[in-house]
């Protein structure tokens, strides 16, 4: 299972990648702070980051430009696929030339539909995301928990 | 693709657009991102056979239409 860790000062657009990611089963962080999510990555090291381009400067004690210097200067974080998101396309593009000779780093722009974070997903972690259940039917764990309570 | 999957989609696609339009760059780019997700959710109307997933559409581009609605009215 793919661990992915998002950081964002947006809550409800951590809870949207918190649905998403649950629902392709992968193991899932948030975080509202750059410094918690900085202390949470370097000890989990997960398989992605996502992370809000824009963290608010005066909430903040990073932007998610030097967020992402940080990653790429950690012993332990340098080769996460880092996707970088943020609806101020012109802000992604500018901050591109400094950010793509870092690694593996994936631009996401908002507003985004599943097809396109899949292809990003895809990218990072080296596999696609898997399918979702049918309307209506059980996971297993749920199913499990039907016969235990049944 | 499945309706679980079309309805995480519209949710994706309005959520995000909400996020957007809180961004400070919304000023400038309010229609850029509004027309960015009425693409999106006409794309997903395509793939549409379900009931649940087409409502979900239906209210998903009224709310990105009421957006443009509101801020035209601003402006005047």
């Amino acid at each position: 299972m793919a661990r992915i860790t998002v950081i964002d000062d947006d809550n409800d657009t951590l809870d949207l990648f918190r649905e998403i990611f649950t629902e392709y089963g992968y193991e899932t962080e948030v975080h509202s702070g750059a410094m918690p999510g900085i202390r949470h990555l370097v000890r989990s090291r997960p398989d992605a980051i996502v992370v809000d381009l824009q963290l608010d400067p005066h909430r903040q004690e990073l932007t998610g430009l030097q967020l992402i210097h940080s990653v790429r200067s950690s012993r332990v974080l340098r080769d996460v696929p880092v996707i970088v998101c943020s609806a101020d396309v012109q802000l992604l593009h500018d901050s591109w030339p400094e950010l793509v000779g870092r690694g593996d780093i994936h631009m996401l722009e908002k507003p985004f539909d599943l097809a396109t974070l899949d292809r990003l997903l895809e990218l990072a972690l080296g596999e696609a995301p898997p399918s979702l259940l049918p309307l209506g039917t059980l996971s297993a764990e749920d199913r499990a928990q039907e016969e235990e309570e049944a | 693709m499945d309706e679980r999957r079309q309805l995480l989609n519209v949710t994706a696609i309005v959520h995000s657009f909400r996020a957007a339009m809180r961004d400070p760059s919304a000023s400038d780019n309010g229609e850029r991102f509004r027309r960015r997700a009425l693409d999106l959710l006409h794309g997903a109307v395509h793939e549409a056979r379900n009931a649940e997933v087409r409502t979900a559409i239906d209210a998903a581009i009224l709310e990105v239409q009421a957006t443009q609605r509101s801020s035209s009215e601003g402006e005047g």
